[in-house]
């Protein structure tokens, strides 16, 4: 009674000491012939800590005759039939279910399925060996093994057949070189008494039996754990099982390559043995058969953390609960929220890329609304600002400029996205209003688009990476070595956008872009077009005279498509975020885990089911208490910039900058060929020449790669701010701000409150009204004519908005 | 190759006060640290560790070891990094008590192993692999080919023996053997007396065994390159016999005593084929470096170089006359050149096959030209212009040896799979003969 009452009392006073208990993985097993191994893992489980104690446990299985289990937990096949395999630990057990069937069936190594994972998982086919584009020493393998048939032939055919001897299999040279019996510039490669010896030297044996086309394949991995949280320094075995596509489960830990995106929190080995090194979270990505896959591995910080800081954090919509789900699992607490001065700047920046007004400040300060901060919300959506920041912002993934189509096509395709952003066309729409139209470009601005990427391999790898966040060039040449695309697919790819047709038209500036009725681009190596298929989406047929274009903007814009949509939610939320929640923020690769996976689900989820609507997207984004939060770290997210604990700081970009001095100093910049008045946000084109804002980071939209834009600093930039014209010419303009505030003979505190609510959007303080008053004040009392003061007096103010203007606190959104 | 590689296996139970030996002490850990990027194929740096003999001859930099000085021996002063870059360079460096068998030895004046020391490293040099016996059967594959020169026999190069068929019955009349692996070039002295059986270990070295057609002996075993031999051929004289194997290089030697006349390099890759021209005065060589080049085999001199094609050369052929050559290889494409005294003209080029193309054949009347491909199809083509006249797909196998009969009615068709056919040339159809199923 009493030993019962103790867990009752352990919750009571809030221990929360669960029961822990053993797990074996995976879950169920099935063997299919007598090569057929498998690894289980045992698996200690207390509360959400898991640990691997495979090697601690005591493995028996209850029919050896059926398989046999060695006290590593590895499986090995005895005879066919059903049975189970238990591991016991510290009084808990847990056990498998175990099938075999095929225990003592004829078998034959595959070379699609073991040769190439053996030559791949010891290196021989890696881009730095017999991978390479020229190969080693005269023999090249394709990268990985990305093309088996070839394979085939350079080994056991090619220069009269030196590599594979059939007669007297151990003498292949594969062999000798391999086990360095024989001098080999890439060393040991494994040994003779090691499995991978015996693949290869059976195969041989066999007769070096080549891929068939009706070879199983992978479909698909499984890992386990999938996702774990694990206690600091832990050492943690993966085990790895590939689908095939007859329904079987192989368990091929041993031929996958394991690698960790973050070695300073996990690393790990060709086993894919896993080490704990530091706290945080890494994804153990795994590559077997160019499929790809990962384990999420989570040490949470040490940080002692009050769970009423999560419970009390502000939940107000989904984004929150999944944030501070992960923060929770982590040990992170949140920053306490933002101010109301940091929040109104950093909306207006954030949404429409321009600062608030000194009034608009004033108002929302006074306002004491309950839902003041979502009002102002809606209302910086509706700017036109708004349309002129994101209309820039597409511009940039749409390498809108004068360079290559002039401007003459470059207006029409500015003002097709400026006013699709007005309207808040939703994403799909604006998609196919590029890949569905045809026609004029001068009336259809979007085709501009076509106009800009007129080389087929050029335009697929653009769309690509644009509106589907994958980085596709790399399975030009090669299956993709980080993805799961293969070149096959890439020429699939590129095969629906072979027969986009251009014309001049009658005017100047305009094309005719129209659907050709043939035009195929053809693979490398088999010459031959492949059947145009979207990435993994339907293939259409070849000979199909359908608009190719239009088989592949359905696929795109489907709702079941993830790709197009998590590539944009990805964007959107990078921007106000300062961090995609995969990053780089145009990278949304199956070997590059987000952050917060769930998160990035639900918003995907929710931004699909709103019908792609952007302003719902960064409705929801900027309404949730997270994006709220204050850039101030806390005793425990000081070092955090990836999971959202805190608003991370980020420069702003250059337009933004020379857009905000301008406004600051009442002076417009000008632009050569635009009217008078424009700001840089405006601008359609990166060729207007402005020194700043090149040496700020503007990119040149060559290239649509998110990194074009850079926030580096730069001597340059300090340079240009210390000794340039921008700045200092507003400064001392003569219809400026600051000569206004002279003219209308403001008092020193007003210009101070003036010039600070209007570059930080926030009331000096105390100090600050004090002693930048006392110093313009000190100016008057300058010694000389009153030309002289007045001189002194001017220069003193400019002084004063320099330092304001190029302070971090001005050029950073915080 | 390494003829050190299995000294590995040697006890290294040394007593400190043996005297050193480069047998017992040094061979091995030149062996397991250093062949691996000074000996075979790869000398870095021109050195060569394979013999002491090579050992002591130095490379790039001059000679390594300097006997009794250790401290002034580069080899000894790399592995000690005292100069740069250190060795071995992957990164581990050799342990003290390696180092310090090296000093030992080349104070003690670097002395190079006793004969039969010798003898026993360059045996060791052939890998003893496990035995692992071919669990299918196999029927005896087909490296090489050719007709002898008055069609008395067809010579099929195989695994480790040469095979003569009778080219009306197929029956097999003669093996010839052994030789050390398969023989991958066969070429008939012009008189019909000889054959040069080219092969060796790949890798390793070459080895080309000169037979007595007639005799059905050996007269003259040539062990040099070293990697394996991928073609020969005797010049119209029976003078020379020319080799070239992967080792990138050619070699002409006297076919009657086996002794080395002269090396031609030039070639950057595995030089594949081979042919003399009809007056013994040109040598022309095909190579992986997607080269042809043209020689004065009495000089060594390259004269020439065709380098139009745009993938590694496999095969070429000269035409009857000698005045014009056709290669194929990677690039899919067989071109012809005319062959001038300066330099080459190319006369026509044809993407004939969907993969490598493996051998040419020019028919003895000048106006036909076979092609086999690794697309498994053997092509006949009208030399004149490389129109396509017949195409015969779905072959078995790769199909190495190709060659016309003297006579130029028959052409044999040798495949990897083992299997040997011979067409009829006047109908360019298949005729019944499928020999060696």
């Amino acid at each position: 009674m009493r030993v019962a009452l103790i867990p009752l009392f352990a919750a009571a006073i809030g221990w929360a000491q669960p029961d822990p208990r053993l797990v074996v993985l995976p879950e169920t097993v099935d063997l299919s012939g007598p090569e057929a191994r498998q690894q289980l893992l045992a698996q200690w489980v207390a509360g959400a800590v898991q640990e691997d104690r495979t090697r601690l446990a005591l493995w028996t299985s209850t029919n050896p005759a059926i398989v046999t289990v060695d006290p590593t937990g590895m499986l090995t096949p005895a005879g066919d039939g059903d049975t189970l395999v238990t591991a016991n630990l510290d009084g808990r057990k847990a056990s498998v279910k175990v099938r075999v069937k095929g225990a003592k069936a004829p078998f034959a190594w595959s070379f699609r399925n073991h040769v190439i994972p053996v030559m791949t998982k010891t290196g021989c086919n890696q881009g730095a060996c017999h991978g390479a584009l020229a190969g080693k020493n005269g023999f090249k393998l394709t990268l990985r093994g990305y093309d088996p048939e070839v394979d085939h032939g350079t080994l056991t055919r090619h220069a009269v057949g030196r590599r594979v001897s059939l007669a007297d299999p151990a003498a292949s040279l594969i062999l000798q070189k391999a086990t360095f019996a024989i001098p080999h510039g890439g060393g040991k490669r494994f040994r003779p008494d090691s499995l991978e010896y015996r693949v290869l030297a059976e195969w041989i044996a066999a007769g070096a039996p080549p891929p068939e086309p009706n070879d199983v394949e992978v479909v698909s991995l499984e890992v386990y754990p999938a996702s774990a949280i694990l206690k600091p320094a832990a050492d943690q075995q993966l085990v790895v099982r590939a689908r095939y596509n007859d329904g079987s489960v192989h368990d091929v830990t041993r031929w996958t390559k394991f690698s960790s995106n973050n070695e300073g929190v996990a690393g790990v080995d060709d086993y894919g043995r896993v080490k704990m090194n530091g706290q945080g979270e890494a994804a153990v990505t795994l590559w077997y058969a160019s499929k790809v896959l990962y384990s999420r591995l989570v040490v949470p910080f040490d940080h002692r953390v009050d769970p009423s800081l999560f419970t009390k954090f502000p939940r107000s919509n989904f984004v929150d609960e999944l944030a501070a789900a992960k923060w929770k699992s982590l040990n992170l607490a949140p920053s306490p929220p933002s101010s109301d001065t940091a929040f109104i700047r950093r909306a207006f920046l954030d949404a429409a890329g321009i600062l608030p007004t000194a009034e608009e400040v004033e108002e929302f300060l006074n306002d004491s609304a309950a839902d003041k901060r979502r009002k102002l919300i809606d209302r910086v959506l509706e700017r036109d600002e708004y349309a002129d920041y994101w209309a820039y912002k597409w511009s940039d993934l749409l390498l809108v400029s004068s360079r290559k189509i002039g401007a003459n096509a470059m207006w029409p395709f500015y003002n097709w996205i400026r006013d699709s952003v007005k309207s808040n066309k939703t994403w799909d729409q604006f998609a196919r209003d590029i890949f569905t139209s045809s026609g004029s470009s001068r009336q259809h601005g979007a085709l501009n688009y076509f106009v800009l990427h007129k080389d087929t391999i050029d335009l697929s790898e653009n769309v690509t990476q644009a509106f589907l966040g994958q980085r596709l060039t790399c399975a030009r040449c090669h299956n993709h070595p980080l993805e799961k695309w293969t070149q096959r697919q890439y020429y699939q790819f590129a095969n629906l956008f072979s027969r986009v047709g251009l014309k001049n038209g009658d005017r100047p500036g305009e094309t005719i872009v129209y659907a050709k009725a043939s035009g195929d681009i053809n693979h490398p190596r088999l010459l031959r077009p492949l059947e145009p298929a979207p990435l993994d989406g339907q293939a259409m047929p070849l000979d199909s005279d359908a608009d190719r274009r239009l088989h592949f903007a359905q696929w795109l814009t489907s709702r079941d498509n993830q790709y197009f949509a998590r590539s944009i939610v990805n964007r959107v939320w990078g921007n106000f975020m300062g961090r995609g929640l995969c990053h780089p923020v145009d990278d949304v690769r199956a070997t590059n885990p987000a952050s917060n996976e769930e998160l990035f689900t639900a918003l995907t989820k929710d931004f699909i089911g709103h019908g792609f609507d952007i302003k719902h997207l960064i409705r929801t984004i900027m309404n949730s208490s997270t994006y709220q939060l204050s850039s101030e770290a806390n005793a425990t997210n000081q070092g955090d910039n990836t999971y959202y604990s805190k608003y991370i700081l980020k420069r702003l970009p250059a337009e933004v900058i020379l857009d905000a001095m301008a406004q600051v100093a009442g002076v417009p910049t000008a632009f050569a060929g635009y009217p008078a008045g424009m700001r840089a946000m405006q601008l359609p084109d990166v060729r207007v020449t402005s020194r700043f804002l090149s040496v700020f980071g503007r990119p040149e939209r060559i290239v649509c790669d998110a990194g074009e834009r850079s926030s580096d600093p730069s001597i340059s930039q300090a340079l240009h701010v210390i000794n340039g014209d921008t700045l200092n010419r507003k400064l001392s303009a003569a219809d400026g701000n600051l000569a206004l505030m002279l003219k209308l003979g403001l008092s020193e505190s007003r210009m101070v409150e003036h010039l600070i609510l209007s570059a930080f959007s926030r009331h000096p303080n105390e100090q600050e009204r004090r002693e930048l008053a006392e110093t313009l004040a000190a100016s008057r009392l300058a010694k000389g004519s009153p030309e002289v003061v007045r001189e002194t007096r001017r220069q003193a103010l400019e002084d004063l908005a320099w330092s304001l203007l190029t302070s971090k606190e001005f050029l950073f959104n915080h | 190759m390494s003829r050190l590689s299995l000294v590995l296996l040697w006890p290294l139970a040394v007593c400190p006060q043996d005297p050193p030996s480069f047998a017992r002490d040094i061979a091995p850990i030149i062996a397991a640290r250093c062949a691996g990027c000074h000996a075979g194929g790869v000398k870095m740096g021109s050195l060569d560790l394979d013999t002491h003999e090579s050992l002591m001859k130095g490379g790039t930099h001059g000679v390594v070891v300097v006997p009794g000085h250790s401290a002034e021996s580069r080899l000894f002063l790399m592995i000690t990094g005292k100069l740069a870059p250190i060795m071995p360079m992957d990164g581990t460096q050799l342990s003290a008590g390696h180092i310090a068998a090296i000093q030992k030895w080349i104070d003690a004046g670097a002395n190079p192993p006793t004969p039969e020391e010798a003898a026993r490293l360059r045996e060791a040099g052939v890998a003893k692999a496990p035995s692992i016996q071919p669990k299918v059967a196999l029927k005896p594959q087909i490296y090489s080919m050719a007709y002898h020169p008055r069609g008395l026999s067809i010579a099929l190069g195989g695994f480790k023996e040469v095979r003569l068929a009778d080219p009306r019955t197929g029956k097999i009349i003669h093996t010839l053997g052994p030789h050390a692996d398969a023989v991958r070039a066969l070429a008939f002295s012009r008189d019909g007396r000889w054959l040069a059986a080219g092969g060796g270990l790949p890798a390793r070295r070459g080895e080309v065994k000169i037979w007595d057609v007639v005799e059905r002996t050996s007269m003259v075993t040539i062990a040099g390159h070293d990697d394996c031999i991928y073609a020969v051929a005797f010049s119209p004289d029976g003078k020379w016999l020319a080799t070239s194997s992967y080792d990138k290089l050619i070699k002409i030697w006297d076919p009657a005593t086996g002794s080395e006349l002269r090396t031609l390099t030039d070639h950057i890759d595995a030089v594949y084929a081979l042919a003399f021209s009809p007056d013994g005065k040109r040598l022309v060589s095909g190579a992986a470096d997607r080269t042809v080049k043209v020689w004065d085999p009495a000089t060594g001199v390259r004269l020439y170089t065709l380098s139009e094609p745009l993938d590694g050369i496999n095969t070429l052929a000269l035409d009857p006359t000698g005045t014009k050559v056709a290669a194929g290889g990677m690039d899919k494409t067989i071109r012809i050149w005319s062959l001038g005294e300066t330099g080459g003209r190319i006369l026509d080029s044809l993407i004939a096959h969907e993969d490598a193309i493996l051998k040419l054949a020019w028919s003895p009347d000048g106006r036909t030209l076979v092609s086999s491909a690794a697309d498994r199809t053997l092509k006949m083509l009208r030399a004149a212009d490389l129109g396509e006249v017949q195409v015969l797909s779905e072959q078995p196998d790769w199909a190495y040896g190709v060659d016309f009969s003297p006579d130029g009615k028959t052409l044999a068709v040798g495949r990897l799979d083992g299997s040997l056919t011979l067409l009829s040339e006047t109908s360019f159809s298949l005729s019944s003969e499928r020999l060696l199923p």
